[in-house]
């Protein structure tokens, strides 16, 4: 799509807007990356704790 | 979802008025997000240890309700509640913004909530499937550790949520680098509702591996879970007509051509699955189901919030071909029953479509808008059709295709609709064109000024008979106002002449702007936009700084829509940052079509085998 620049100085009020919203994103962004991360970690100490026990872990069992 | 922007002077207006509960409501969300966090984890880590049981009981409580393992009955149920709620907050944002105008600052738009809590309560219900099973889930599930599976449907609904959640962070800094996009199909935008939209193909997903991980003779539940699954497929086919939104309004920025092919690709996608899957009916039952739930959304948002109404496709011309088609041998054949049934939708049902839409809405589809629209409707139904089987495929477990031929389909499709969409965003703005705009009070009480338009476009012929519109806009005038919403498609009086035909509002905040938009010419002409401060702009437009005048006259040549739409727009920055920013977003969306290929393909590859296996299988039809 083109657009035309319009020569309007707008990059003064800017900075202060993003502010605003940023802090809007982070309640809603953080926890849900946190969340994520305390999954991955809990899998990747697994498997540095047992895979070497258990290399031939069988796929179909849980327990 | 277009947040709070200030010019310096609001904001120090707000530090010392209304900041300070904006400031408030950040903190208390922050801190409620931060508690919500650590109740998740503590909840997971508590149930992971088998040291509380009440999360137990209450999924089983919903497993032995519908008929399903606990970690789909209670996950699927968080999930329509959540996503329920993001629809609502979503059409209702949409709506504030074109009644409204930009917000007063991000959480002042009481919308943002519900949309906040439903994309966090989306992801968390995915989180829930993820932690609740204690053995494994189905032959498909994800090893987390030696003893922890999850289900392919859990993950991918976290991360659909987590992807639009991911929009929030992105969007501000769009919003920083970019100014304000005040259009739905900014790239952060798409990645929110895309995000939300896919999301309702992932709780299919977990859906199908609860099924199959329950016994043949205990599936079969009552009317209720026949509702829940038509309202899965209605949930995908209203998922996917999020993109459409704008034209549900009559404010689309983009051309009408893109609406069709849209349609086409949205019902062609829901309703070949529910086809294949819940039988005969299933996709007039699902598209009513749709219906139902765009109808109450758009009912409480318009009518009852008074903001701007919107309409939204019935579906119900594309259901009517599927099932036509169904009831041909070509069901038995998964593909070529995708592939016939995305030709049908994009060309009878598109048709049986377009009746509804010349009904309601403000744009109805031109005779001459039909070559290209199908030229772009046609190969992206087909590509979707197919895909949309691959998706049937799975869900009645039926061996997909090999893995080349089904990753080439989804990758065709993707670049077909890539170019189609490509297509769609041409156009060209007139160059000596000008619009001579003759303005009449008709009204003016309290400084409410209301005028009748005159437009003679020069050359004559520059606009065909047959245009998508030739309208004029007034929008972002308060809700208080007509809902802050004016769509006038002008009268055509003689070549080139045009005349309102209902008063046009040039006072307060309301944005009043010629359009025209006939084949791939799209442009418009300013009447009156109010000096905006906030954006440091003067008042522009033929009627700026005119208003006292009876009779105002004014002659401009078109522009570019976005120049004025977008007013909030910045684009004091490299070119290059623009692509880059787009590339990142479409490599995000790229990730988000992958996994969902991926996790169709996991399940698929794990079905219990037909013939080894014959008498454990389950029934594919609930």
């Amino acid at each position: 799509m083109t657009v035309q620049h319009n020569g309007a100085h707008v990059s003064a009020y800017v900075e202060v807007l993003a502010h605003h919203a940023l802090l809007l994103a982070i309640p809603a962004f953080f926890p849900a990356v946190a969340v994520v991360g305390v999954v991955i970690w809990v899998a990747v100490r697994d498997r540095r704790t047992h895979d070497d026990a258990n290399t031939a872990e069988r796929n179909g069992d849980p327990e | 979802m277009q947040d709070g922007e200030f010019a310096n002077v609001t904001v120090l207006a707000a530090s010392s008025e209304g900041g300070g509960a904006a400031l408030n409501q950040v903190i208390g969300l922050s801190v409620a997000a931060a508690v919500v966090f650590a109740a998740l984890v503590w909840i997971g880590y508590l149930h992971r240890n088998r040291r509380i049981t009440w999360l137990v009981r209450l999924s089983e409580a919903f497993g032995r309700r519908f008929k399903r393992p606990p970690w789909v009955a209670l996950p699927v149920a968080m999930f329509i509640a959540t996503i329920v709620c993001a629809l609502f907050g979503f059409i209702w944002d949409v709506s504030l913004h074109i009644g409204n105008g930009r917000d007063p600052g991000p959480l002042a738009n009481p919308a943002h909530y519900f949309i906040l809590v439903g994309l966090f309560g989306m992801f968390v219900a995915g989180m829930v499937a993820v932690v609740l099973p204690y053995e494994k889930p189905g032959r498909a599930a994800v090893r987390i550790t030696r003893n922890w599976y999850a289900p392919v449907g859990g993950v991918l609904m976290a991360g659909c949520g987590l992807y639009a959640l991911m929009g929030f962070p992105l969007d501000d800094v769009w919003h920083r680098i970019f100014g304000q996009d005040v259009t739905l199909w900014g790239p952060t935008h798409l990645m929110m509702i895309g995000g939300a939209g896919f999301a309702t193909l992932t709780a299919l997903f977990l859906e199908h591996e609860g099924r199959q991980a329950t016994a043949p003779n205990e599936q079969a539940g009552g009317i209720g879970l026949k509702f829940v699954l038509y309202l899965g497929f209605a949930g995908v086919a209203i998922g996917m007509s999020v993109f459409q939104i704008e034209f549900d309004f009559g404010v689309s920025q983009f051309r009408l051509v893109h609406q069709p092919m849209l349609i086409a690709a949205a019902a062609t996608f829901a309703l070949v699955p529910a086809r294949m899957m819940l039988g005969r009916g299933a996709a007039i039952a699902a598209a009513l189901v749709a219906i139902g739930l765009r109808g109450a959304v758009a009912l409480t948002v318009g009518p009852i919030l008074g903001a701007p109404i919107n309409w939204f496709p019935l579906y119900l011309g594309p259901a009517f071909v599927i099932e036509i088609i169904g009831l041909t041998p070509l069901i038995k054949r998964p593909l070529l029953f995708g592939a016939v049934s995305g030709l049908g939708v994009a060309t009878v049902g598109l048709w049986l479509e377009s009746l509804w839409i010349a009904n309601v809405y403000h744009y109805p589809w031109p005779t001459s808008m039909w070559p290209e629209a199908l030229a772009m409707a046609v190969p992206v139904a087909l590509g979707v059709g197919l895909c949309a089987a691959m998706v049937g495929m799975v869900f009645t477990g039926q061996r997909l295709p090999r893995r080349a031929i089904g990753i080439g389909v989804v990758v065709a499709t993707v670049l077909i609709t890539g170019g189609a969409v490509a297509n769609g965003l041409q156009f060209n703005v007139p160059k000596d064109a000008i619009a001579a705009i003759k303005l009449t009070e008709v009204s003016n009480v309290n400084g409410h000024k209301m005028v009748q338009a005159d437009v003679r476009v020069t050359p004559p012929d520059e606009i065909s008979t047959n245009p998508e519109w030739v309208s004029i806009l007034s929008w972002q005038g308060g809700l208080a106002n007509d809902r802050g919403i004016v769509i006038d498609k002008l009268q055509r009086i003689g070549p080139g002449q045009y005349r309102s035909t209902q008063p046009i509002p040039v006072w307060g905040k309301w944005k009043t702007v010629l359009r025209v938009q006939d084949g791939k010419t799209m442009a418009g002409v300013p009447i009156f936009l109010p000096a905006d401060p906030g954006i440091n702009k003067p008042a522009e437009g033929v009627a700026a700084g005119r208003t006292d005048a009876k009779e105002i006259f004014g002659a401009r040549h078109f522009e570019p829509e976005v120049n004025i739409l977008q007013r909030e727009r910045n684009f004091n920055h490299p070119a290059w940052l623009w692509t880059v920013g787009c590339l990142i977003v479409l490599a995000c969306s790229l990730i988000l079509i992958a996994g969902l290929t991926w996790g169709a393909g996991r399940i698929n590859d794990n079905e219990t085998p037909i013939d080894a296996e014959a008498e454990d299988r389950p029934k594919v039809q609930a």
